[in-house]
Formats: structure tokens, C-alpha cells, sequence
């Protein structure tokens, strides 16, 4: 039934046909020319699937929603990363065929064509799905929720409205789960609310529906898969790190005179021992055994919690501040490590809103500042494409290197970084043109 | 991108409601702005930000021009199956 639907719906729309099969051309020929890229954030991420484990620094919707494709992949006695590449390329394909069919309700299809083909083999779009980092999802999630959106808004019957608002809250629910910063998409979620084929009160049942179906996400979420592997029913516990590179940013500096907050910071980040940043501390509340932390605690909760300036002060006084910049993650760590994740988040945050206050002014324009500079959409495009051969190998090389294409190098590599653009659109179109640098030896690139 | 919005008055005007492609016009470009100021307030705007905002980017570009190109058609009844689908 649904395979004739589908049929029925390519031979009346033979755009779809040529759309997807555009996209999956170049995908494909993607996933013949480079590597899965597994790095930096990427490594965590894919050690955090490969173990089904949540975590209190990164959202880990992304892994939470790839566990189907580790467990095949078990299945099938081979490495996630074997598989990931295809499902995630299949998925982020699918996603935009579905945009397409949803816009063409509401818009002439040749400007639903006309917007869904670039968007679908966009370099950055089709890069994003190439590594084991959670953004590719967040927008495939958004594509789907505005589809799911659409589709309500344009059903007849209110039966099939019901569940295409129920499916824009679950799917809103699906976005922020991946990645916190999906917050302001919920705004699709919303549109029950505006649907002028519904009267006031069924607006406000689809809108209640939608609410339950992602609370009811979150519970599974929650009660599956954070809570049993991280201790804590807090998503996050590493806003403090965010807030302190905002300070940096703003060039708001942390100073004694900021508060009291800070002064405890100053004085516990000189006589914590000290350690590298790193994402290890917030793999569970307890990651760091209570063994190691109670000393610490015993030592410092006093000061942690005192509200009298002149203790503060005299643990100041006696010691010196050795440290040339008190924003840098090296120094915010060992306060989270050693004294606890929610005491560290308590005290950064404090620490944050005493900056803010004694330099509103540093803080508002950085704000207005990175907002206008974010305008320009095309100073933050940059395909993360991974250059075989240029970066050291690492073990997971053999997990990354596609089966049917082996003479393709594969290499993870800790970060491109900020290439040129115009360097990094001429390599891409370099390979592409080839097509695709598998078939020649990569020493020419 | 936002050259739907000049439109989109005198369309909503005509229809005597906020269709659909105004409305979701509006919602796209709420929550872009609400994107980069959410990435202002707390950080800044990177790539894995535009890479979250690249499909709501197209979407308004692609809204705008169909608000133009029903504009200009002024005369012509408007498609069942563009308008009236809702």
C-alpha cells in the first residue's frame, strides 16, 4: 500500500525522482571520497556510543537515538562507524525528500525543488552527516519537525492533524535532546496554535497533545538511558565552562573586585591540584569517586559555603595569583573534579553573573556584536571535511575506512581548523570533479 | 531571504488571515534571530550553529520567493493547490 502510494507519487512528481536520486548521487559519492570522521568532540561522542552512555557535558540525544545502529552493527559482528556513515547520509536524505514533500503543500513544487536540492547537497550539510557529531541530526530533527508542522497545517481531517502536531512536539523534544541549542526551533512545535482550520479549543488539544508526546520522549530519554548511566536527572552540568569562555569572549576579566564568588574561585583554583580540560569528569555525578573527592570537600566546603567576605579575604590574602587567565577551562576543571559537578556549576555560575554585573557593559556589547557578525551566515560556512593523509593516523582508522573503496586512506585528525574557504570549496569541487579522490592516489592532494 | 516580509502585509491583507506560507515565514524567521541570539547571549555563532540553521535559511529564502511570485500573480486565483490546501 505505502510502496504504491509512493510509485503513484513519482510518476505524478517526476521532480521528486530527480531530486532525490540527485541527493543520493551526491552522497554517495561522498561516501566513496572520504572517511567517517571521527575527532575531537566526535571521539567522545563515538566512545559514548559505543559504551550507551550518556553524559553531563554533551547532549547526548545523538547517541541515544544511534543506539538501533550500534545494536545492528553488533548484529552483524562490525564496528558502529562501519554502518553510521550510510544510515546517517540515508537519514539526511530522507529528511530533506520529506521536506520537499511537505513545502510543495504549501508553496509551487518547483520552489520546493528549487530550495530542498541545494539544501540536500550542500557541502556543509553533507560533511556534518559524515562525522560522529550530533548538528547533521539537529538539522535533519528541524527538517522533519517543519515538515511535521506543515503536514498538520494542511491535513483535511483532524484525526491526521492530531498526529502531525503530536509528531512537531516529539520531534521538538528529539532536536533539543540532541543538542541543547535547538531551544528556539520549538517555535515550530507551536503551530497548532495558528492552524485557522481549527477552532480555539481544538488548537489548544493539538498544542496539550504535542506537549505530552515530548514530555513522554523525555521520560524514555530520561529513565532509559541518562539516568541509569549518568546519576543525574540535570541534562547538563557544564554550563559553568560555557560561561566562563563567554567572560573570555567579552574580555570581561575575573578579578577579585567582581564578588565574593569569585574570589572563592580565584583562591580554590590556586590550591586545587591542578589538571587538564577534558570531558572525563562528566561522564556520571560520580565519575570522580567520593573516595578521592571527600578530602577536598572536607577541606573547602567551608568556604564553598561561607558568606563571610573576610574569610574569603584572608584565604585570598594568603596566597599568591599565579595564574595569567582565570577563564581558561584548565583552571575551571579541577573545581568541578575535585569539589563536585553541581558545586562547581553553583560556584561558575555565581562567578558568571558577577562578571555580568561589574561589566554590563563589556558583556552587552560582545552580545550585540557576535549577533550582527552571526549575520553573516557565510563567515561560519565551512564543510568539515576530513584530508586523508594529511593528519596522523589514529585506531580508528580501520573503523572509518569505507569496505567497498579500499585504496581510500582513511585518517581521523584532531581539527581542520578554519581552512580558507575558498581553499576548502576549491579541494571539494577538486574532488568531486574527479570525482572523488578515491580513484587517484591521495599524494596528489 | 527576508524580501517575503515586504510582501507578506499586503498578502495577509488579501486573505483576510495569516496563511500559511506567511506564518511559517514568521516562525522561520523567529526562530533564526532566536538562534543567533541564543549563540550571542551564552557563546557565539559558529558553524555547528549555521549547520543547525542551514535548512531554516533555504526555507526563507524559499518562502520569499514564493510570496513574490504569488504577489505579482496578483490577478491570477490563486492554486487550490498552493493556497487552499489548508
Amino acid at each position: 500500500m505505502w510502496i504504491k502510494q509512493a510509485s503513484a507519487e513519482l510518476r505524478r512528481d517526476p521532480l521528486l525522482l530527480i531530486l532525490a536520486g540527485s541527493i543520493l548521487l551526491v552522497r554517495l559519492l561522498y561516501l566513496v571520497s572520504y572517511p567517517f570522521h571521527i575527532e575531537g568532540d566526535g571521539e567522545t561522542y563515538y566512545a559514548l556510543l559505543q559504551d550507551s552512555h550518556a553524559h553531563l557535558l554533551h547532549a547526548t540525544g545523538y547517541i541515544f537515538f544511534s543506539l538501533p545502529i550500534r545494536l545492528l552493527a553488533s548484529g552483524l559482528g562490525t564496528e558502529t562507524a562501519n554502518l553510521l556513515p550510510y544510515f546517517q547520509q540515508a537519514f539526511s536524505a530522507a529528511s530533506v525528500v520529506v521536506l520537499y514533500l511537505a513545502l510543495k503543500r504549501v508553496i509551487p513544487r518547483w520552489i520546493s525543488f528549487l530550495v530542498c536540492l541545494p539544501l540536500g547537497i550542500d557541502a556543509q550539510m553533507v560533511a556534518a552527516a559524515g562525522t560522529s557529531r550530533p548538528e547533521f541530526l539537529q538539522a535533519d530533527i528541524l527538517m522533519l519537525l517543519v515538515s511535521s508542522a506543515v503536514f498538520g497545517l494542511t491535513s483535511g481531517r483532524r484525526r491526521e492533524k492530531t498526529i502531525f502536531y503530536l509528531g512537531a512536539g516529539v520531534l521538538g523534544m528529539a532536536g533539543y535532546l540532541t543538542k541543547y541549542n535547538f531551544l528556539p526551533m520549538l517555535a515550530f512545535s507551536v503551530v497548532p496554535l495558528f492552524d485557522a482550520g481549527l477552532r480555539w479549543k481544538p488548537r489548544f488539544h493539538s498544542l496539550v497533545g504535542a506537549a505530552l508526546g515530548a514530555l513522554a520522549l523525555f521520560a524514555i530519554f530520561l529513565s532509559t538511558f541518562h539516568y541509569p548511566t549518568t546519576g543525574s536527572i540535570q541534562l547538563n552540568l557544564e554550563h559553568g565552562w560555557i560561561h566562563l569562555l563567554k567572560l573570555k569572549e567579552a574580555d570581561i576579566p575575573i578579578l577579585p573586585e567582581n564578588g565574593l564568588a569569585t574570589r572563592k574561585y580565584i583562591v580554590l583554583s590556586e590550591l586545587l591540584p591542578p589538571m587538564a580540560a577534558g570531558p572525563a569528569p562528566w561522564k556520571k555525578i560520580n565519575e570522580i569517586p567520593e573516595s578521592i573527592r571527600a578530602p577536598f570537600r572536607q577541606k573547602w566546603s567551608g568556604l564553598l559555603a561561607t558568606n563571610n567576605p573576610k574569610e574569603v579575604d584572608d584565604a585570598l590574602a594568603a596566597l599568591p595569583q599565579r595564574r595569567p587567565d582565570y577563564r581558561h577551562p584548565d583552571v575551571l576543571t579541577p573545581i568541578y573534579c575535585f569539589l563536585g559537578l553541581r558545586e562547581g556549576e553553583k560556584l561558575l555560575r555565581d562567578v558568571f553573573l558577577e562578571g555580568l554585573r561589574r561589566f554590563p557593559e563589556r558583556y552587552l556589547a560582545n552580545v550585540r556584536a557576535t549577533f550582527v557578525r552571526s549575520a553573516a551566515f557565510s563567515e561560519s560556512y565551512m564543510p568539515y571535511l576530513p584530508v586523508p593523509g594529511v593528519y596522523q593516523p589514529s585506531p580508528h582508522f580501520s573503523w572509518a575506512r569505507p569496505g567497498f573503496s579500499p585504496r581510500v586512506p582513511a585518517f581521523t585528525n584532531p581539527s581542520i581548523g578554519p581552512s580558507p574557504r575558498r581553499k576548502i570549496w576549491r579541494r571539494w569541487l577538486f574532488r568531486f570533479g574527479i570525482p572523488g579522490h578515491g580513484f587517484f592516489p591521495f599524494s596528489l592532494f | 531571504m527576508l524580501a517575503g516580509f515586504v510582501v507578506a502585509p499586503f498578502l495577509i491583507r488579501r486573505h483576510r488571515r495569516v496563511p500559511p506560507v506567511e506564518m511559517l515565514l514568521m516562525l522561520a524567521s523567529a526562530a533564526l534571530v532566536g538562534e543567533m541570539g541564543f549563540a550571542a547571549l551564552l557563546f557565539v555563532f559558529r558553524s555547528k550553529e549555521l549547520i543547525l540553521c542551514q535548512p531554516l535559511i533555504y526555507l526563507m529564502m524559499g518562502l520569499s520567493v514564493a510570496l513574490w511570485v504569488e504577489f505579482v500573480s496578483v490577478r491570477r486565483p490563486p492554486s487550490p493547490h498552493v493556497r487552499d490546501a489548508a
